[in-house]
């Protein structure tokens, strides 16, 4: 985020915002930054553990395959649509890698190529479901995902394979550097990769305005059909690359893991996102502390002895919340100062 | 529409808390207005704001955008309150700091919006049942359809709308839905509380094609004949002539004067508006000769049959049609939006075939659509935004998008364009209706376009800005452009095109040019048909708009 894009914002903050005080603002624009903050002190008080280096990289390394999967989200969601296949490719994606090296003895980078291959193929056909059929894209992705997990099924027989593939990936997975997961550098760049496309290229700026308004898109030229298939295209490519890390992150690839409960916490920080720094505006920073935030404060719940059932509840809750408070800040945005 | 054995009887059962019979409701006052201010941040919308209404007429509100009327009306509806300042409705005060939708209500004050909010694929009985406190409509245990088409059926009488309650609201005309959207703002009140009401309509003939809004008016005419009061918000000024009885001026916020209207003349009312002299009309331009530059042939899409026609640069034409003439068609399948049946176009010697708007851009076609909230603007983007969308790759450079560039750029057009907006990080959604309409223009006259398609350039708009928008299409034809402009308002085609060409039912009709142009002959050509029967109103002077 350059310094150019802040003062921008803060600009049109100040002129939308007139009535509001700066102290609200602040608390709209970092309240989420707050609450994490807060989470940290209150757990490192509870735990040591949870302030330990070891307990920060673990928790950077999970969250890595999280952090791709959201970035897949967010191109779909600044259109105005749902990728919800994104975890059930994540998970395909991981098992063809793993299974194919296993069963025929492939190379770890035929694999990876493969599985992308596959990915972006079902990319291609829920973009064409949505932009050519006019399917809804919630129901057309839930419907692909769902067709994905039994494919799953047939081509796993439900076996996890925790072997016989190259160990340069299960490596890869626990590797370092200068204390930084290798996983977690990973997810770094996709996020400035992303970051950068939306916010400092035509293509980024043309999302934008057809998540604003479709058909007024379609009237100052944008192809809208070809760009959101183009989203559906990005989205699959980084769910594929979801997945691979996966496999690298765990060291086995299991077909009973659900692709939708993957998606949930991906789809919690997206909207936690646009809750901060940009309030209304899906965005990768805002995005990135959203989903630290729940994953600490479930690293910190599970290490002070809290049971496990509470985990998906508070990704849930997390999601409820993050969609309520997003929504919120886009009614206050509009809310029109006119006579 | 009016059948005189029609007539709704008069309620015969006596209201509890009603003491004045509707006739001595006359020259009594229905709302009182007293010192109302409202302050959005450092901008003062309304000003100490004092003026009253009375009973039984139609009292038109009017001021340009940013006036204050929309903020007043909104202020009496409970959407605002206002900063300081009293209302009286019926004799009822309250503090205008502390309105509320339930004490409008409850007092009589009855608002129907611009987009008159029916459910289209509902019932008009279902559509009176949900805006209604009906006790009929329980959840459970079933919807008790008899009684419900009854009950719509005799609000309709009541007010003399012949509509059956089981048409489908979307299939009923426009004019027709607004019509019906009334009845369900007054069906829980009486005949004695609905006199003593006040009816507040919002721009409702700004959706309306031309033929409808006269239908529209002689229902409030009747109403108002009723003994409703009516309070219409409107920037038509023929209709403020055709049926207002009073009218209260604005102007930036403060109130300028409230008086009778009969015997006001449009000049006058535009004077009062738009707080300066009105100059005279400059059309009939001759346009600089720079060679023809469009030819249409044979042009078949949509409902459009077969249109023929040559421009030169900088001709200003006018296409003038009803609804379903094809006049918007014409200028949709020109900028690529769909493709045409037959007929080819060509623009300065080169064929055109498009396949897309993004096409037509390319070929330095750019098109206003009629429909601005739902066709041009990205409501919850900076005016920055909405003014670079049209090019935003030229501000890409060195491998990122040059804010500074980009804002400099929207800095200038704001100027040029004289939109008033805080800044151009203002969201678009906080402009007045004419400051959008003005960036919206200048997102495309920034292209420098070959031809200019616009559709309905000035709906919404007040006087001052409508002026402004003239101006800035005939910079543009001055340059060497061709603009077709559809409106629907004969006036502004008079005032702005130096041709103007009917549309009807697909094929064109008549032309005018020179000397020819005039408000009433555009009517004519329009309407396709013995004016006398078509032209409710020969006088010039009050002349119903096209």
């Amino acid at each position: 985020m350059s310094i150019d894009r802040t003062a921008d914002v803060k600009e049109g903050q100040e002129a939308s915002n007139r009535s509001a005080g700066w102290g609200w603002e602040i608390l709209e624009r970092f309240g989420v930054v707050f609450i994490f903050i807060a989470i940290l002190i209150y757990f490192g008080i509870q735990s040591s553990t949870f302030s330990s280096s070891q307990n920060f990289q673990n928790i950077a390394s999970a969250q890595s395959v999280t952090a791709v999967l959201a970035l897949a989200l967010l191109f779909p969601l600044i259109t105005g649509n749902f990728d919800l296949s994104t975890g059930s490719i994540a998970i395909a994606s991981s098992i063809l890698v793993a299974k194919i090296q296993h069963d025929h003895a492939w190379a770890l980078l035929p694999a990876c190529l493969l599985a992308i291959g596959i990915a972006l193929l079902i990319g291609l056909a829920n973009g064409l479901v949505v932009t050519k059929l006019g399917v809804n894209s919630f129901i057309a992705t839930l419907a692909s995902s769902t067709i994905i997990g039994g494919f799953i099924q047939l081509y796993s027989n439900n076996e996890t394979i925790s072997g016989g593939f190259s160990t340069k990936l299960g490596e890869f997975g626990i590797n370092t550097w200068i204390g930084i997961p290798l996983l977690a550098l990973v997810a770094i760049v996709f996020s400035v990769i992303i970051a950068y496309v939306q916010t400092q290229t035509p293509y980024g700026r043309r999302l934008t305005a057809v998540g604003s308004n479709e058909a007024a898109a379609e009237l100052v030229g944008i192809r809208v059909n070809r760009l959101v298939l183009s989203t559906f295209l990005i989205s699959a490519l980084l769910a594929a690359l979801a997945g691979i890390m996966l496999l690298a992150q765990t060291n086995s690839a299991n077909p009973a893991t659900n692709g939708i409960s993957v998606l949930v916490p991906a789809l919690a920080a997206v909207y936690l996102g646009a809750a901060v720094f940009f309030p209304g505006v899906f965005n990768v920073p805002g995005m990135i502390v959203g989903l630290l935030l729940v994953a600490c404060l479930v690293s910190g719940l599970t290490l002070t002895g809290t049971e496990p059932w509470i985990l998906p509840v508070c990704q849930g809750g997390a999601l409820i919340i993050a969609v309520g408070a997003s929504a919120q800040f886009r009614k206050q945005r509009l809310r029109a100062k006119v006579t | 529409m009016t059948d005189p054995q029609n007539k709704p009887a008069k309620a015969s059962t006596p209201t509890v808390e009603a003491p004045r019979s509707p006739q001595a409701n006359g020259g009594s006052v229905a709302i009182d207005v007293r010192g109302v201010s409202k302050a959005f941040g450092g901008t003062r919308a309304l000003d100490d704001v004092s003026f009253s209404i009375q009973h039984g007429r139609i009292h038109a509100l009017l001021g340009g955008n940013g006036s204050g009327k929309s903020t007043l009306i909104k202020v009496m509806a409970g959407v605002y309150t206002a900063d300081e300042g009293e209302l009286e409705v019926n004799g009822n005060t309250l503090d205008a700091a502390s309105t509320t939708p339930d004490w409008a209500r409850d007092v009589g004050l009855h608002f129907v919006h611009q987009s008159v909010g029916v459910f289209p694929d509902l019932s008009v009985a279902e559509n009176f049942a949900l805006g209604s406190s009906y006790e009929a409509l329980r959840p459970l245990p079933q919807i008790p359809w008899r009684s419900l088409n009854r009950r719509a059926e005799e609000i309709l009488a009541r007010f003399d709308v012949e509509v059956s309650p089981r048409t489908r609201m979307g299939d009923l005309r426009p004019a027709m839905q607004t019509m019906v959207a009334i009845c369900r703002a007054l069906q829980d009140r009486d005949d004695e509380q609905a006199s003593r009401d006040v009816l507040v309509l919002d721009e409702p003939t700004v959706a309306l094609p031309a033929d409808e809004v006269e239908l529209l008016l002689e229902a409030l005419r009747q109403h108002a004949a009723r003994g409703q009061t009516v309070i219409l918000v409107t920037h038509r000024l023929d209709e403020v002539l055709a049926v207002a009885s009073d009218a209260t001026f604005l102007r930036d916020g403060r109130h300028l004067e409230t008086r009778e209207v009969t015997g006001m003349r449009r000049e006058e009312l535009v004077e009062r508006i738009a707080g300066i002299e009105h100059p005279a009309p400059e059309h009939q331009q001759v346009p600089k000769n720079t060679g023809e530059r469009l030819r249409i042939e044979h042009l078949a899409a949509g409902p459009l049959k077969d249109v023929s026609l040559t421009a030169n640069g900088g001709d200003i034409i006018g296409i003038s049609g009803l609804l379903g003439s094809g006049r918007s068609s014409l200028l949709r399948s020109l900028f690529g939006v769909h493709a045409p049946r037959a007929g080819t176009v060509t623009l300065d010697g080169e064929k055109i075939a498009l396949k897309s708007p993004a096409d037509g851009m390319a070929k330095g076609i750019v098109y206003l659509p009629e429909n601005r909230e739902a066709e041009a603007a990205f409501a919850d983007q900076p005016v920055r935004l909405n003014f670079s969308i049209s090019h935003v790759s030229r501000y890409w450079k060195f491998w990122r998008l040059s804010r500074g560039g980009e804002r400099r750029t929207t800095k200038e057009a704001v100027k040029d364009f004289s939109v008033a907006t805080a800044s151009t990080e203002s969201l678009f959604s906080s402009l007045s209706g004419g400051n959008q309409q003005k960036v919206v223009l200048a997102r495309w006259m920034h292209l420098k376009p070959r031809l200019l398609l616009l559709d309905e350039p000035t709906q919404g708009v007040d006087v001052g800005a409508r002026a402004a928008i003239h101006g800035l299409i005939r910079k543009a034809a001055a340059e060497g452009a061709v603009v077709l402009v559809v409106s629907s308002d004969a006036r502004e085609l008079v005032e702005l095109c130096n041709r103007i060409i009917a549309l009807n039912s697909g094929v064109v009709t008549g032309e005018l040019t020179g000397e020819g142009i005039e408000t009433r002959r555009t009517l004519e050509l329009a309407y396709g048909a013995d004016p006398s029967n078509e032209v409710k109103e020969p006088d010039p002077e009050r002349e119903i708009q096209g």
